[in-house]
């Protein structure tokens, strides 16, 4: 289960993602990042548990730009991996 | 008329004729002696006597020729004409004498009965010496000689102007009712009264003032020959004392009389001058009042001569207004009940509309409405149940209640709804129930039935009114919710399973492939791994990604079910299928129509419910326990197991018939030890996760706990690795996680034979926690708790207590 918070203060825009994100919960995540404005960080301090598709997609959103706040030590490990495996 | 005109008794009964006298009869004489133009017979002694008696007679007698010239006339016709008895035998005599309009009306009349020999008789009115017409009588009786010719006329007049102005009234107050009655209006009515009336009185005239509806006026409704000038001075006149006649009579609601308007002080001097210039020289004015004596307005005469009103007068305006009366009465009368008549039309009308609007907005309703009789036989439903039914109403109601319900509700429902609705009927309360309609395009839909008792004044139940609205989307929700509240107090108890996901092995990887591939299709998917490695979560990954993502995963342990109830968990029950089967119960398989049902522990059924599950999965059929109808469900199968199953069909405990159909499609989970890879980012999660819980700071793991991590076989696969990191985060008093190597030693090397890591690290928990809380006396909570010396929330302490299954009261002692 993932909860989505959005929150916007009119120059930067951060999404909240809380509970477990997996791949099916990407789609709807990455529209609402299209609609939002440029400046987008995603708060993964409640993230509790991603799979590998999850870790991809956090991964690609960093190399875009996106901040990634409160990211989980594993979760950063994991991305890192998954970028170096990609290379 | 004069109120000094001379009364003349009738003495003769009006439908009497006088018979002819002949010669030789007394009268004989009488003419002979008065035919004084012959100038020939000889006068009788008696003469003078005889004169005298004709004299005396109270009628006026005039004899004529056999031509109708007059020779000769009674002192009471000169006294009444004020002719002499030579101008009564001047030619000139009738048209001076009589009416204009009779004589012109009675010539050929009189003409005619003059030349036969039979009396005749006609009405005319004969002007008076006072210059006032009057109504006369007249009979014409011939003397005839003895050949039968005529030799004299008597001319008799009885003056009958009192009768004649009773059958004006009665004439007038006959014509006016059937004018009434005829739909004329008010005003015609009076203004042919008035009419009527002023023939009788003329040259005066009347009028007809009728109240206004404030109360305050009068407005002159009737009177056609009075002046436009008077008419427009007067109307409306204020009620009052002093304004006038009329208003004076209809404000003391008696009768006024003004004799000379020249000289009454009681009329208006701003209308003397009007009222003499349009020749009204008198007035007598009569309230015309109600049996209530409420004053609906006046009768008035205007005369043009000054004169006191004679009795005649007064009884001709007294009668004029009694008439005025009953037809102002008549009129309001029927204007009342044409109102009432209309207002009544109206009504009808208006309820017939509102009838319709009401008719068309429950037509319109959604939901279904019914009229039922006090013993629930229907009576009336709205256009949407017809619709939904695809019936007329009479189709609807057809051959009885029973009949009708057999033919709409759900077999299933039946027997319930025919025993709640009986009750509901009987108790004569508000009642309700929920069923299953039949539809005209064959399926059922869910109605909730609210039936409300109408009661009449005795309270007695005449109707039952009853809506039905479709629930069938809240069913099928509760369905799903139901279905998802089992699946989520299911990933409620294995939530620690999720774990599994991470990683990105290559085993892993492969697992996603295969996922990703198998999930849109339909195919019944067999899942193979040992304990722990997270067949669960592929089976709900599969689910997620398939296009019944949207309906319920209904997820059966089938090991953790005793043999005696799994088939009525997967297939349901029906009521008294067995001992405690009270009431019906839909299985496993009837909550996951629509979606994904996984059978865990697949390898563990029993040979007779592999049969059902083999029929499900080859016919999508299967029937309840105890139940004789077959269900149709839309079901999609994952199965799990970590059994070997070709070994299971080999000795006999599998069906290998079932095996074929559930091994569609087969992924095998790689054991944790096969993807030593992703141990370190497992580690890394699951230290993240107790330590957030523990409320702990740890910032890494050591490199020789990771090394043993990696090297550990992990028989019990990610859960044990959950519940060694969980172990060791309790222990750990640094920002760095280290596992004791005994930890491993102890159980290694795992086999069957010996006991599980799990079941010998929950023994250890238990003894820890055990040991703090005999050194606390079972005291949890504060400095000096169990859970401050375990190092632990209070909160994951008691709930470890409560899993444990520690009595913790023993300590306290």
């Amino acid at each position: 289960m993932l909860n989505i918070e959005k929150n916007s203060d009119g120059h930067k825009t951060t999404i909240r993602l809380i509970g477990r994100m997996q791949a099916e919960h990407l789609p709807a995540l990455q529209a609402l990042i299209k609609e939002s404005r440029p400046r987008i960080a995603l708060d993964l301090e409640q993230l509790t548990l991603v799979d590998v598709e999850a870790v991809r997609f956090l991964g690609g959103c960093r190399r875009n730009g996106m901040a990634l706040l409160n990211c989980s030590p594993y979760i950063r490990e994991w991305i890192a991996k998954e970028q170096k495996s990609g290379k | 008329m004069p109120s000094d005109s001379q009364q003349v008794d009738t003495q003769q009964d009006r439908g009497e004729r006088n018979p002819a006298p002949t010669l030789g009869a007394p009268l004989q004489e009488l003419a002979i002696a008065t035919g004084a133009d012959d100038g020939q017979p000889k006068l009788l002694s008696d003469e003078q006597e005889l004169r005298r008696i004709v004299d005396l007679i109270p009628q006026t007698i005039v004899v004529l020729k056999p031509d109708g010239k007059a020779i000769y006339a009674n002192r009471v016709t000169l006294e009444y004409t004020g002719l002499s008895l030579d101008e009564v035998r001047a030619d000139s005599f009738r048209d001076r004498v009589f009416h204009p309009e009779d004589v012109q009306r009675l010539r050929g009349a009189r003409q005619k009965g003059l030349s036969g020999t039979v009396p005749f008789e006609n009405e005319q009115r004969a002007l008076g010496k006072n210059g006032k017409y009057r109504w006369f009588l007249i009979r014409y009786n011939p003397l005839l000689d003895e050949r039968g010719n005529v030799l004299r006329w008597y001319a008799t007049g009885t003056d009958v102007q009192d009768r004649k102005q009773t059958e004006t009234l009665h004439a007038a107050e006959k014509r006016t009712l059937e004018m009434i009655a005829d739909g004329a209006s008010l005003k015609d009515v009076l203004n042919y009264l008035c009419a009527s009336i002023d023939v009788q009185v003329a040259p005066s005239v009347t009028t007809v003032f009728l109240m206004d509806a404030d109360g305050k006026h009068l407005v002159l409704t009737g009177g056609p020959r009075v002046p436009g000038q008077w008419i427009s001075a007067v109307s409306p006149r204020p009620v009052t004392h002093n304004c006038g006649l009329c208003g004076k009579a209809a404000f003391s609601k008696r009768r006024v009389i003004v004799a000379d308007v020249a000289t009454d002080p009681g009329w208006p001097d701003e209308y003397r001058e009007l009222a003499l210039r349009n020749g009204i020289r008198a007035a007598w004015s009569e309230p015309i009042l109600t049996k209530d004596n409420e004053v609906l307005g006046t009768f008035a005469l205007y005369s043009h001569e000054s004169r006191v009103p004679t009795d005649g007068d007064l009884a001709l305006i007294e009668g004029a207004g009694h008439i005025a009366r009953i037809a102002i009465e008549r009129q309001r009368s029927q204007e009342a009940l044409r109102s009432a008549f209309e207002e009544i039309l109206n009504s009808e009308a208006k309820l017939r509309q509102e009838e319709r609007e009401l008719r068309q907005l429950i037509d319109f309703l959604p939901q279904h409405v019914l009229v039922l009789d006090k013993d629930g036989t229907l009576l009336q439903v709205n256009k949407t149940m017809l619709d939904y039914k695809g019936l007329t109403l009479e189709e609807m109601k057809g051959k009885g209640t029973r009949e009708r319900i057999n033919r709409d509700v759900h077999p299933d429902d039946l027997e319930r709804v025919q025993g709640e609705r009986s009750a509901g009927l009987s108790r004569g309360v508000p009642f309700e129930t929920e069923k299953r309609l039949l539809g005209k395009d064959g399926q059922f839909r869910w109605f909730l039935f609210r039936y409300n008792p109408v009661l009449n004044e005795p309270g007695d139940i005449v109707r039952w009114y009853a809506t039905a609205t479709d629930i069938e989307d809240r069913k099928q929700a509760e369905d799903r919710m139901r279905n998802e509240a089992v699946a989520l107090r299911e990933d409620i108890v294995h939530s620690s399973m999720f774990e599994e996901i991470v990683g990105s092995s290559k085993g892993m990887r492969n697992i996603q492939a295969q996922i990703s591939r198998v999930a849109p299709t339909d195919s019944t998917v067999l899942i193979q791994g040992e304990t722990g490695t997270g067949k669960e979560l592929i089976a709900r990954a599969i689910h997620n990604r398939s296009k019944r993502a949207h309906r319920a995963f209904i997820c059966v342990n089938c090991a953790a079910i005793p043999s005696s109830l799994i088939a009525s968990e997967l297939f349901g029950h029906e009521k008294g299928a067995f001992t405690g089967a009270l009431q019906r119960r839909l299985g496993r398989f009837e909550s996951a129509d629509g979606g994904t049902i996984f059978l865990d522990e697949v390898g563990e059924l029993p040979q007779e419910t592999q049969i059902s599950l083999l029929r499900v999965l080859q016919e999508r059929e299967f029937e309840r326990v105890g139940g004789s109808r077959s269900i149709h469900v839309d079901v999609r199968v994952l199965a799990a197991t970590n059994r070997d199953l070709n070994a299971a069909v080999d000795e006999g405990g599998f069906r290998q018939d079932l095996f074929y159909r559930l091994n569609v499609f087969p992924i095998h989970v790689p054991p944790l030890r096969d993807r030593t890879d992703d141990i370190p980012l497992l580690v890394g999660y699951l230290v993240d996760r107790y330590a957030k819980k523990a409320g702990k700071r740890i910032r890494s793991v050591s490199k020789q706990t990771l090394q043993l991590f990696q090297s550990y076989s992990w028989p019990g696969n990610v859960r044990e690795l959950q519940n060694v990191i969980e172990r060791a985060v309790i222990v750990c008093d640094s920002e760095t996680l280290r596992v004791d190597a005994s930890w491993f030693t102890r159980t290694a090397p795992i086999s069957k034979a010996n006991r599980p890591f799990s079941a010998d690290l929950a023994t250890r928990e238990k003894a820890m926690i055990e040991n703090a809380l005999r050194e606390t006396k079972g005291v949890i909570s504060g400095v000096g708790g169990a859970a401050a010396k375990l190092g632990l929330p209070r909160q994951t302490l008691e709930s470890k207590i409560r899993k444990l299954r520690i009595n913790r009261h023993r300590f306290k002692a």
